[in-house]
């Protein structure tokens, strides 16, 4: 009985040390989590005519497949890109959405679906910025997200 | 035997296999993550602008030469390929003098000298940032291997740039020596670096 008890005890511990996705908000069955907008160049980077990039997690825990839209900012001109890699070369295209299967987890990240944002406005590293996610079935989702240069 | 003597000989034979060790470390040679090029190829030389005026390849002779082609308004590979040299020269310490970071846009529509020369240094105060015109960037991009291409321009003007992604490292006589793929990580290009101002 002790043992079992000392086994729960370590269980418990490690499983509150594990490393969890941060959720920043979630609305009918979607969660979006580890919402970042990437300044890698710091604060120097703040207001320069040029793109940024901004990476999320989406999981849908509803019984029905979804669609992420669009993305909108009150920072800059947000708008939905994915990068691919063919042989050593990198190509990026305008998408129209992201599909995210009933209870899949999709994740916007460097070298894949991203959120490409240009002319921001004055930005600057640990600011706390917000993102406008509009799905398909689930609707519009207002998402806190930090800006880091990493 | 006494008990001294084999002291002794305990701590002469572990000396001579630390010795041993220390020798085969700093006599073998240095193993490289990125893709070596054997025997160092020589390059055709270039000459481009940037917001402190022409910046010839020559210039940089004495020095191990790291070059990454993109352009400004790449919001995913670019910045962070940059942000990775930036981690990479940091982790080299007083060594990075000796080692230059040249940033050459292919986007010579859009990237000027001076918008580079303000982006490089965001990521780092002595990264160069240069462009051309079509015809020095068609040359350079041919000599060195590097696929680009303008894509058509968006509805609101924007057009996104294909480009190959690698890293190219010419050594201190401006022979290419290494390429880094797209990805490597800091600590691998610090460490290639370093084996690489040992030479």
């Amino acid at each position: 009985m002790r043992k079992f008890a000392l086994l729960l005890i370590i269980v418990g511990l490690l499983t509150a040390c594990s490393p969890a996705a941060h959720l920043d908000a979630s609305l009918n069955g979607i969660e979006i989590s580890n919402a970042r907008v990437l300044l890698p160049g710091g604060d120097a980077m703040s207001g320069m005519d040029t793109s940024l990039a901004a990476f999320l997690m989406i999981k849908n825990t509803a019984a029905m497949d979804d669609r992420l839209l669009g993305v909108s900012t009150d920072f800059g001109e947000a708008s939905l890109h994915e990068t691919k890699t063919e042989g050593n070369v990198m190509k990026m295209d305008a998408i129209t959405g992201v599909d995210v299967p009933a209870g899949q987890m999709v994740e916007l990240r460097s070298g894949s679906y991203h959120v490409m944002i240009m002319k921001n406005k004055n930005i600057k590293v640990n600011d706390s910025v917000t993102l406008v996610l509009e799905f398909e079935k689930a609707g519009r989702i207002t998402v806190p997200a930090k800006v880091t240069d990493k | 035997m006494t008990m001294n003597r084999r002291h002794l000989v305990v701590i002469l034979s572990l000396t001579a296999i630390i010795i041993a060790l220390a020798f085969f470390q700093f006599s073998s040679p240095p193993k490289f993550i990125g893709a070596v090029i054997d025997p160092p190829k020589a390059m055709p030389g270039f000459s481009l602008q940037s917001a402190l005026g022409p910046v010839s390849s020559t210039g940089f002779r004495g020095k191990l030469l790291v070059m990454y082609f993109g352009y400004t308004s790449c919001p995913d590979i670019c910045p962070l390929t940059l942000a990775n040299l930036r981690q990479a020269m940091d982790k080299l310490g007083g060594k990075a003098t000796d080692v230059q970071v040249l940033f050459i846009s292919v986007d010579w529509k859009r990237d000027t000298p001076e918008k580079l020369g303000s982006y490089a240094k965001a990521f780092r105060p002595d990264f160069i940032g240069v462009t051309g015109t079509q015809s020095q960037i068609d040359s350079v991009t041919r000599d060195y291997g590097i696929y680009y291409l303008l894509n058509l321009p968006d509805a609101k003007g924007y057009y996104s740039v294909d480009h190959t992604a690698s890293v190219l490292v010419l050594n201190r006589k401006g022979e290419l020596i290494l390429s880094w793929p797209n990805g490597t990580s800091p600590d691998d290009m610090a460490s290639d670096l370093r084996g690489l101002l040992r030479k």
